[in-house]
């Protein structure tokens, strides 16, 4: 047996190990000593995800499977499939999550939950790993739900916080609406296909088995999920939100890892997309606009988490893009610095928050002196995701603006150049609000660096933004990203338009907030007074959330305290009704008892008793009512079962 | 024997069993009510011997006259004043059962006319309780053993939601 | 004529256990008052060795009223382990202190006897006789709090309306047997085809005259439609479920978790066994019969998740969900294919650890702190992690989390009715099952997101016996997730013996 997967199980593993110890002797064992088996689990599971990455770009990787339900109509094997894309992502994910781990001992510290944040982080990392390297669908959907799962717990962590606990529970629900879709597109194929394994499956569609409506159909069904996992238009709404949970945990799972889980399964799956024009064209149309929206509403953002949330949703968007104009590499490419450059940005954002005891860039002001090493740190970030040459950002930038340009539809190529323009501009605006100038509050006043365990993984960080993108350079470094699959033979060419264009957009969009924000040329205030009606927009978000909790929430209660009515009331009506029916019918009856019996007074209690059962509450009287529903029940549904044959 | 004996006789029995029947729902005396099912059950009874089924008719008789309805007649006759009580004829949800028992007809009133041209003959027996006895001993002596077990379990069941409470 | 007694014997063993419990306690009260759930319990796993003997084809004796085979073997299982869970649980429930425990587990125990007798049986008769068996104790035992009017409601309101569902299905027998001349269902299904022959000689059902005509037998549809009536009660299927809310709520909450879970198994058990012995020459009468049991599951599921969301009580908010799973079920047996009724077995083994596990739950945190409403959850979190960790687990697996056991009885369901082209059908389930994590979301956001308005006192201590149950069922909810092949291979084998 191959050493491959065996170093795959150790990668992955690993962190189910420190979860374990975590989660059951966490709290015994109290900080910082409960967080040390998970940290070491952490790096264990790192430092393995190299040989990996070696093992696989030699040319050692393949799919390892081994059958796991065999019943005839359904067999579902477990494995790996251990290319080039999974080994790059799971490195990346392995190494960028041990260094936040190691953060996390100084961000969390005396933290009462201490221990549990670890168990959390690391139950995450082994499905995030889980999910990077499935080789089916059955264990892409265990495992995404699981990082899913895993998100909501730590969004929600400070659940005292009720903002956090509400939070939780919106990413949880927004993006299992997605997925509906996404369970839909999988059975789709399993039907069509017979298998969930991806070889089987692409072997299918590559064949030519199923027809083009039907991939389409499930291309986009697949997409769906991707929408919800990686906070696409329409459901964008619950990433910025999602940023109640603790920093650490915003730029693992928010910005570098979980929510590039629905580029990196369009990416894989490829080959199903490919077949279906359409559904890539519409996958590129989503991308691009949310690109563009999610970039122009960080303009108007002052907390500084809300602004790289938004920038997430917006590269996100980027990434989406490209998949769309059908250049997985570049999205794929994208994603691998973005986690590096975000995670760094998030981290940097952390060890701000954790100096200033604030959020709002507009309480800081003046960092720069104070912390020198997050300062550096997060401009070499904040360049690398603007895409200034030669860091890592400009170059998968780049090769997603040539595909676009190559592409040639304009509206997306309106979107990803003004994106690029716009990225620039907000990201140093948020710099020199916080960073420049005077400090503006006590707490900015007495700011202080953060301990080494904080800004060492921020250096580690920097230097991996910095030099992320020169695989580019290296003779066939950059084929490392173009996978094991026969269907992506990317010819790599530069496109020298694109490249000038996104290098004199970033410069410009830097340019830009200079002169408002640095020099204050221009007057920031009279500005937004100008403005006002577009800002205004942007700070509802264009009204999603509100267009979302104002119809679609309500509604759906109200749909079901309808149905809960229904059972409740509609019936109970219908059967007071008809107790009135026969009251009017007893009325005459009541005559003929006056003639001959006690008379007017039985006949007031009568109905007053009627009445007033009439109000009371489902109580014993009500079961000849159930009955009588069963009776109406059992001949509706032989005449129901008639209309349907 | 001419069929028209039996088709009157029939037609008698049914108008009267409707009749009873509908007493037991309208009297408003429960004593007359218990008089009027016991009504029923016995033209209940004589439709039964007229289909020719004598060992059902018996049992009709010996259990649902001789036990059951004498037993709710004397629990009628026991409990204080309940005899003289009024009782109402009407609930509110008459109307919801009259419509649904009309439907219910009206699907059987289907079925029934469907039946004809298939299904089996009715075998004729001369010697019913012996039949009977035979199959209940045979065939069907596993639902017989279980029935009693179930008569086990709902006389423990009954006791024990009747009884007195304990003194501790 | 074969009486073979082994094939008796599981039967026999509760049985033979429930009446000696409770003479027993006559004999030597206290003696008997302590063994009482021990015989209870060893009964139940005797009884579930014995019919594992019965592992294969099947295996007909007693008149042809009795059979032995390995969907009788499977049920049997999820009964005894069923009892074994209740039994349990009901060790200690404090409403139970104060009613006559020996006769209590000796009930219990002829209520399993009458289901394992529904399960293994073959001829009108036995059926009808088991399931008024089980119903009639049911009844008892919903009601067995007398100190409790909640409780006497629900037992005479699960009478009244059981009484009339049985009288219901009682007609569709008689239907059958009028139109076959046996009560035998192996006979039944022989006399089928000479019944779709004549039938055709007969006519069309006509709904509108000359404008829609069906091809079929009216007589034979309205039986189907009859018998399901009785079994949907059984298994609380919409429209026939409205006992079931007021039942579990009002009965003492382990028999909750056993009517939910063994009840409704043993209604799906005499389904199965009508369908599958009567299979071959179903399709030879016309119509598709599958039809009456998708309007079943649809309206179970959609009103089920729908009205569960807005119940306020645990034990109301599980019985819509446990309608509503009974609607998923269902959808097993509307694919009709050997996956399908695979399915419904696989659904109804992990169904039956995670819902006992939910009511288990609901069983002891009312033990604890005496409430039920949802307020009474808020913050369970934090006084009891370990018991509302263990409730999310069993509420994530009835919402469908994977990897959670629920996830793959949803999953084989729902592949058996996409294998078999019902995309609306399977639609609508995903819906549901979306809309089903909002009803468990709000007992999740109750333990672990609200803050309890005053301090809920815990006025009695967690027992052991409760604790064992609850890691049995959380066991059993983990295990079939993680390697679902054993219980997937059982189930197929035990179809593709009979079908």
């Amino acid at each position: 047996m191959s050493i491959i997967p065996i170093l795959a199980v150790i990668v992955q593993f690993a962190p189910l190990v420190g979860f374990a110890v975590a989660l059951f002797w966490g709290k015994r064992m109290g900080e910082p000593r409960a967080s040390f088996v998970p940290v070491a689990m952490m790096g264990v599971s790192a430092l393995a995800s190299i040989p990996l990455l070696a093992g696989v770009l030699s040319g050692h990787g393949g799919l390892f499977t081994v059958e796991w339900i065999n019943s005839g109509a359904i067999s579902i094997n477990i494995g790996y499939m251990l290319d080039n894309y999974s080994a790059v992502m799971t490195a990346t994910v392995a190494i960028v999550a041990f260094l936040i781990h190691l953060y996390s001992i100084g961000y969390m510290h005396g933290d009462p939950r201490f221990g549990r944040f670890f168990a959390y982080l690391n139950l995450f990392a082994f499905s995030m790993l889980g999910l990077v390297t499935a080789s089916n669908f059955m264990q892409l959907f265990i495992f995404w739900e699981l990082v899913g799962l895993c998100s909501y717990l730590l969004i929600g962590f400070w659940y005292e916080k009720k903002s956090a606990s509400d939070a939780g529970i919106k990413a949880f629900i927004t993006t299992r609406t997605g997925d509906v879709g996404f369970m839909l597109g999988i059975f789709l194929l399993f039907a069509l296909t017979g298998s969930m394994d991806y070889d089987k499956i692409f072997h299918a569609v590559e064949g030519g088995a199923i027809g083009p409506t039907l991939i389409t159909a499930a291309a986009l069904l697949l997409f769906c999920g991707a929408i919800g996992k990686s906070a696409q238009i329409p459901l964008q709404v619950w990433l910025p939100d999602a940023m109640e949970g603790p920093t650490p945990v915003s730029a693992l799972i928010h910005a570098a890892t979980m929510v590039c889980a629905g580029v990196y399964m369009i990416a894989r799956v490829f080959p199903i997309f490919e077949a279906a024009p359409t559904a890539l064209f519409v996958v590129a149309i989503v991308g691009g606009t949310t690109a563009l929206l999610a970039a122009t509403i960080a303009l108007v953002q002052i907390d500084i988490k809300r602004v790289l949330a938004y920038s997430t949703v917006s590269q996100l968007g980027y990434m989406i893009l490209a998949l769309g104009v059908g250049n997985p590499v570049a999205a794929f490419f994208h994603l691998v610095t973005h986690a590096f450059f975000k995670s760094l940005l998030f981290l940097g954002s952390g060890s701000m928050i954790h100096g200033t005891g604030t959020q709002d860039i507009r309480e800081m002001g003046g960092l720069a002196p104070k912390m020198k090493t997050t300062t550096w740190t997060f401009v070499v970030g904040a360049l690398a995701l603007a895409g200034v040459p030669p860091l890592a950002g400009f170059f998968s930038k780049d090769e997603i603006l040539g595909s676009v340009s190559d592409y040639g539809h304009w509206w997306l190529i309106v979107c990803g150049f003004l994106t690029a323009l716009l990225t620039a501009f907000y990201m140093f605006r948020a710099i020199y609000i916080s960073y420049a100038g005077k400090p503006r509050t006590a707490g900015a006043e007495h700011a202080h660096e953060s301990p080494p365990v904080m800004t060492i993984p921020l250096i580690v960080l920097a230097v991996f933004s910095v030099t992320a993108g020169w695989i580019f350079f290296v003779p066939g470094g950059f084929g490392a990203f173009s996978g094991l699959s026969v269907f992506l033979h990317h010819e790599h060419g530069i496109n020298v338009g694109a490249m000038g264009a996104s290098v004199i957009l970033a410069l410009s969009g830097i340019f830009i907030a200079t002169i408002i924000y640095l020099w204050k040329w221009v007057d920031n205030e009279q500005l937004y007074k100008i403005f006002r009606p577009v800002a205004f927009v942007l700070e509802r978000k264009y009204f999603f959330d509100d267009v979302y909790h104002g119809l679609l929430v309500p509604g759906f209660v109200l749909f079901s305290r309808f149905w809960g009515a229904f059972d409740l009331w509609v019936i109970d009506g219908i059967v007071n009704l008809s107790a009135f029916m026969t009251v009017l019918v007893s009325r005459f009856e009541g005559w003929f008892d006056l003639a001959i019996v006690d008379g007017v007074v039985n006949l007031l209690g009568w109905i007053t008793r009627t009445f007033g059962a009439g109000f009371r509450k489902l109580q014993t009287g009500y079961v000849q009512e159930y009955i009588i529903i069963l009776g109406v029940g059992a001949v509706a549904v032989i005449l129901a079962a008639l209309a349907i044959l | 024997m001419g069929g028209w004996i039996y088709t009157i006789a029939f037609y008698v029995c049914a108008a009267l069993l409707v009749a009873s029947a509908l007493g037991v729902l309208l009297l408003r005396n429960l004593f007359h009510a218990g008089l009027s099912l016991i009504a029923a059950l016995f033209t209940m009874a004589a439709l039964f011997i007229l289909l020719g089924a004598e060992f059902v008719a018996g049992i009709q008789v010996l259990i649902y006259v001789g036990a059951i309805a004498v037993l709710i007649l004397f629990a009628v006759m026991l409990t204080q004043r309940i005899a003289e009580e009024k009782v109402k004829r009407y609930t509110r949800a008459l109307l919801p059962g009259l419509a649904v028992a009309l439907a219910l007809v009206i699907v059987m009133i289907l079925v029934t006319t469907g039946l004809t041209g298939y299904g089996f003959t009715p075998f004729a027996t001369e010697d019913t309780v012996g039949d009977i006895g035979k199959a209940l001993l045979s065939t069907y002596v596993l639902p017989l053993e279980v029935i009693s077990l179930l008569l086990l379990g709902a006389l423990v069941g009954a006791i024990v939601l009747a009884r007195k409470e304990e003194e501790k | 004529m074969v009486y073979d007694w082994m094939h008796l014997a599981p039967h026999m063993v509760l049985a033979g256990a429930g009446i000696f419990v409770i003479t027993l306690d006559l004999v030597w009260g206290k003696l008997g008052r302590a063994l009482a759930p021990w015989l209870t319990i060893a009964a139940a796993a005797a009884a579930g060795a014995l019919a594992l003997r019965a592992w294969g084809p099947g295996a007909v004796s007693w008149g042809g009223a009795l059979v032995v085979d390995s969907l009788y073997v499977l049920f049997g299982l999820v009964f005894s382990v069923a009892l074994i869970l209740v039994t349990l649980l009901s060790l200690r429930y404090w409403p139970l202190d104060q009613e006559r425990k020996p006769e209590y587990f000796g009930l219990l125990l002829l209520v399993t006897a009458a289901v394992y007798f529904m399960a293994s049986s073959l001829d009108l008769i036995l059926i009808y006789v088991a399931i008024e068996f089980s119903s009639i104790l049911s009844y008892v035992l919903a009601g067995y709090l007398r100190r409790n009017p909640a409780s006497g409601e629900a037992g005479l309101k699960y009478f009244l309306y059981g009484a009339s569902a049985s009288a219901v299905m009682l007609l569709g027998f008689a239907l059958l047997y009028g139109m076959t001349g046996t009560t035998n269902l192996v006979g039944i299904s022989e006399a089928l085809p000479e019944l779709g022959r004549s039938a055709s000689d007969v006519g069309y059902i006509t709904l509108v005259p000359g404008a829609v005509e069906i091809p079929g037998n009216w007589a034979l549809f309205l039986a189907a439609g009859l018998v399901l009536v009785g079994l949907g009660y059984k298994i609380s299927a919409v429209p026939f479920h409205m006992w079931a809310p007021d039942a579990y709520n009002g009965a003492p909450t382990p028999i909750a978790a056993f009517l939910s879970v063994a009840s409704k198994a043993s209604g799906f058990a005499v389904l199965l066994r009508f369908v599958l012995v009567l299979h071959p020459n179903l399709e030879l009468v016309g119509g598709a019969w599958t039809s009456y049991v998708s309007v079943l599951a649809v309206l179970s599921m959609v009103i089920g998740s729908l009205i569960g969301i807005v119940q306020n009580d645990i034990r109301r908010l599980l019985a819509y969900s446990s309608i509503a799973h009974a609607g998923f079920i269902l959808l097993g047996v509307v694919a009709d294919t050997r996956l399908g009724y695979a399915s419904v077995i696989i659904y109804l083994v992990i169904y039956a650890f995670m819902n006992i596990g939910a009511f288990g739950l609901a069983s002891i945190v009312g033990h604890i702190t005496g409430g039920y409403e949802l307020s009474d959850y808020s913050g369970l979190g934090r006084r009891r992690p370990i018991l509302a960790a263990l409730l999310a687990v069993f509420l994530l697996s009835l919402a469908g989390i994977p990897p959670l056991a629920g996830f793959f009885a949803k999953f084989y369901v729902l592949a058996a009715i996409i294998q078999t082209g019902h995309y609306t059908l399977a639609v609508i389930a995903i819906l549901m099952s979306v809309v089903g994590l909002f009803l468990y979301a709000r007992v999740l956001k109750a333990m672990y997101f609200d803050r309890p308005e005053e301090a809920v006192p815990e006025v009695r201590r967690l027992s052991w016996a409760g604790a064992v149950a609850m890691v049995l069922c959380f066991v059993g909810t983990l295990a079939p997730g993680v390697y679902p092949q054993p219980l997937v291979a059982w189930a197929k084998e035990a179809i593709a013996l009979i079908l």
